[in-house]
């Protein structure tokens, strides 16, 4: 008998098993890690490799960083950036407050109009106002061309209520009932017991909304006539939407100079869209997982 | 001939997107008229006099074009460009306008010295909404909705040529929120703004709405699509560069496709061009003022069949279907040496080659497709897109007039030349007489202003004479035959409501039949659906536009 069949643990793989997993596994990775090289790879090369890969390069002979350089000319992606930065800073940090606000009231079964209010935040989640009714809201309340339209109307996401709501409702009632003996108010507990108990949920939530702020064109496009408004998503939409073949075709027949070609030029704006987000990643992501696995195992 | 027919993933999904968008936001759209095609005032511009035609002369063309739509052509920029305004034509105050752009978004007012500039020549405070083309349609719509409209509006015309698309009950929201200019421009009143009186009188065709005048004209060249040949690897293969019968041109392209060489004939299926080759027409055969669609013909089965044998033979890159193609690199980079598009593209394949000093490239005529000399080629649309003005005082649409009057300074003129290129040693530098744009005056000039009204179309190919007298003799032989297409200049709501879902349906029966997914015979079924969803439907509209004119 040996100590494999002795302990009663998982049966260590063989090594053509081992092999097979590590292909594997490498062939995985290089699904992911292959066209995010060729991404940036493509941006950092020059109009004439490009042109001759057919659009996409893996390894540039010469590495050119004139479509960071056309993109980042003339001001228009540092100002917009700087929008998005301030309106995802400021949106997150507001629909933070809100959502666990309300999804604290709606926590507590004995709370005020807590039915109708719960109906209320499930009826959004199913019902979404089309455009144009959005619209004529943000304009009755005088938030055209303003930063705040980018903000106001997505403040608060009815899946992230209910779900902050259903975290809420899982912690310990004892912790809360002896906060209250102790004499704190709802504001307290809220701030004081519940929210630091809260960080993971908090964090993926957080996430979400920041993602979506980060991410969000189509209200900026809607809402904002001011192009010198624009948020870095919409901005660098129009080098991809447009195609940015800037050259006299645009023109009408008449010439230009050349900017970077269109594949290099979008790959640089992929590169540059995700690096927010990629930064902000790692500070979150021991979060992440718990936070997602939230509920997933009761117990 | 991509331009015509083809509609390339992107632009479908922009379509799609709109058309849905313009679904939800009808209602809202309508709040302005009433529903139904019934809210639309007569069409009938049969009184109509348009703007008279008076071509200006303070600018001699090097190689003169016509009256049949040849362009004028310039083998430089005209030195010492002529002033022709000498006070600005504003009157200081603040004017606002809804425009498209085709390119990424300029740099604010305050950072951006062309706009500045701009300002202080037209004597206005330009506020500028900016919109990307494929975002124009739901732009527009909440514009309307909202009734937030600007000074100078430029209505969502969400297709390559320019004709309506997506905006229900056009000429209905024209009366209702537009100012009718039929009585500042019909005729000589024009002549009142001598470089609106230089705009081509065909051009102003789609600005004509209930009967009147409702917008100035962006117009463009007639010359359309054409099939760009690489010349220099033409001549270094030693093949036939004017094949003179479809069984020539099958030839021709098969000579040319090596797969191991990595190289093909064709950028794309060469649907329009063997179209052509068959003599059908763009869009409608006019038999009488009874209209049939080319898609009604029984050529175009013909055209089907020879294109999806040409894809069978592996004449065309294999790529060519996949939604983001880079035809234009294959085209570059000798991967493809026949493709598709407008004449306005030859300035750029000139310039974006990395063939260096031996990048050569000409115009295919297409032959009668058995043989006995070239076949017809296809008139474009000579309006790119129209703008309109909100209502308002007749005197301040003068004063807008007045705006577009310079905005319309033709080429060679200095007005021009800063309009388009900004300011020398700024934003472009002079080069062997032709203007060569700066990295800031890539990005500072791109306002959208052309898009509010612009000159006529020139042929000038910057720092290549031989390129611009090419393009020149190609556009001087194919015009003379070239053939109109009925249906330019007229309106029909269907048509602007369903374009994008006619347009669709008929890409894909296409495609799967280029692909060999469906028999030829299919095309029947196809056509019956075209009928049935809206094709009869605009052909009755479009008869009765044309008895109108």
């Amino acid at each position: 008998m040996t100590t494999r069949t002795m302990t009663g643990g998982l049966v260590p793989a063989t090594r053509p098993a081992r092999v097979v997993k590590a292909v594997v596994l490498l062939i995985c990775c290089a699904v992911v890690i292959v066209p995010f090289i060729g991404i940036v790879a493509t941006s950092l090369s020059t109009r004439d490799e490009v042109v001759r890969s057919g659009g996409f390069v893996m390894f540039p002979s010469r590495i050119t960083f004139a479509a960071y350089q056309a993109i980042l000319s003339g001001g228009v992606v540092t100002r917009a950036t700087v929008i998005s930065v301030a309106v995802t800073t400021v949106g997150t940090a507001l629909s933070l407050v809100a959502t666990s606000m309300l999804g604290y009231g709606l926590s507590r079964s004995r709370s005020t109009l807590h039915k109708p209010l719960l109906m209320l935040v499930l009826f959004a989640l199913l019902f979404t106002p089309g455009i144009i009714p959005s619209y004529l809201v943000v304009k009755s309340l005088g938030l055209l061309d303003n930063y705040w339209s980018l903000i106001l109307p997505v403040a608060i996401n009815a899946f992230n209520v209910i779900v902050l709501r259903a975290f809420f409702m899982e912690l310990p009632r004892e912790i809360i009932d002896s906060a209250r003996i102790d004499g704190a108010g709802d504001v307290a507990i809220l701030w004081r017991i519940v929210l630091p108990m809260s960080k993971a949920v908090l964090a993926v939530i957080g996430l979400f909304y920041a993602v979506g702020y980060w991410n969000a064109f189509f209200t900026a496009l809607l809402y904002l006539q001011d192009n010198a408004k624009w948020p870095l998503q919409l901005v660098l939409r129009t080098y991809v939407v447009n195609q940015v073949n800037l050259g006299v075709d645009q023109l009408g027949g008449v010439g230009g100079a050349q900017l970077p070609p269109q594949q290099a030029l979008e790959m640089a704006i992929l590169v540059l869209s995700i690096i927010p987000i990629l930064l902000v990643y790692p500070f979150v992501q021991r979060h992440f997982s718990k936070g997602v696995l939230f509920g997933a195992v009761k117990g | 001939m991509a331009r015509y027919h083809t509609v390339d993933r992107r632009r479908f999904l922009a379509g799609t997107l709109a058309t849905a968008a313009a679904a939800l936001v009808g209602p809202g759209v309508l709040t302005a008229c009433t529903t139904g095609t019934a809210a639309n005032p007569t069409q009938d511009v049969s009184k109509l006099k348009l703007p008279s035609a008076i071509p200006y002369t303070g600018v001699r063309p090097d190689l003169p074009g016509n009256a049949q739509g040849l362009l004028d052509a310039f083998l430089r920029y005209p030195a010492n460009p002529k002033r022709v305004f000498a006070t600005p034509p504003g009157d200081g105050s603040t004017v606002s306008a809804f425009v498209q752009t085709a390119s990424p978004i300029p740099p604010a007012v305050d950072s951006n010295p062309y706009w500045q500039e701009l300002n202080k020549r037209l004597g206005v405070n330009l506020q500028l909404t900016i919109v990307p083309t494929a975002d124009m349609p739901i732009k527009f719509s909440t514009l309307v909705a909202g009734n937030d409209l600007p000074d100078i509006i430029e209505p969502a015309l969400n297709t390559p040529n320019g004709m309506p698309a997506g905006i229900a009950n056009l000429p209905a929201w024209l009366a209702s929120r537009c100012h009718d200019l039929t009585s500042l421009l019909t005729g000589d009143a024009v002549k009142e703004y001598p470089f609106l009186a230089n705009l081509p009188t065909d051009a102003w065709k789609q600005c004509r709405f209930n009967g009147g005048i409702f917008g100035v004209p962006v117009p463009r060249g007639v010359g359309g699509t054409l099939m760009f040949r690489r010349d220099d690897l033409f001549t270094q293969l030693g093949l036939n560069p004017n094949p003179a019968s479809f069984t020539e041109f099958h030839d021709v392209c098969k000579q040319i496709s090596d797969p191991r060489a990595n190289r093909w004939a064709l950028a794309q299926a060469p649907l329009d061009f063997i179209r052509q080759m068959l003599g059908l027409p763009w869009r409608w055969q006019n038999n009488g003022g009874k209209l049939t669609s080319t898609y009604e013909l029984a050529e175009n089965k013909q055209a089907l069949s020879a294109a999806a044998q040409m894809m069978q033979d592996g004449l065309i890159h294999p790529d060519s279907t996949a939604s983001t193609a880079p035809v234009k690199n294959w085209f570059n980079s000798g991967e493809a040496l026949l493709i598709s598009d407008r004449y306005t593209a030859w300035p750029q394949y000139f310039q974006n080659n990395v063939a260096g000093p031996s990048f050569d490239l000409g115009g295919m005529r297409p032959p009668k497709f058995n043989g006995g000399g070239f076949a017809a080629t296809w008139q474009a649309e000579p309006t790119n897109n129209f703008t309109a003005f909100k209502k308002t005082s007749t005197s301040r649409i003068k004063e807008l007039l007045k705006l577009c009057n310079w905005l319309a300074a033709p080429f060679g003129t200095d007005e021009f030349l800063f309009r388009r290129f900004g300011i020398a040693g700024v934003h472009y530098n002079m080069v062997n007489g032709s203007p060569v744009q700066t990295q800031a005056g890539v990005t500072q000039t791109v306002l959208g202003i052309r898009y509010i009204v612009d000159a006529p179309d020139v042929i000038f190919i910057p720092g290549s004479p031989e390129q611009t007298r090419k393009s020149y003799e190609y556009q001087k032989s194919i015009i003379p035959t070239s053939v109109k297409d009925p249906q330019t200049g007229l309106f029909s709501d269907t048509w602007s409501r369903k374009q994008g879902q006619l347009g669709t349906l008929i890409n894909n029966a296409q495609n799967d039949i280029l692909a060999g997914r469906a028999p030829v015979s299919s095309w029947d079924d196809t056509v019956s659906q075209w009928k049935a969803i809206g094709g009869d439907q605009v052909r009755v509209e479009l008869e009765k536009a044309l008895q109108h004119t």
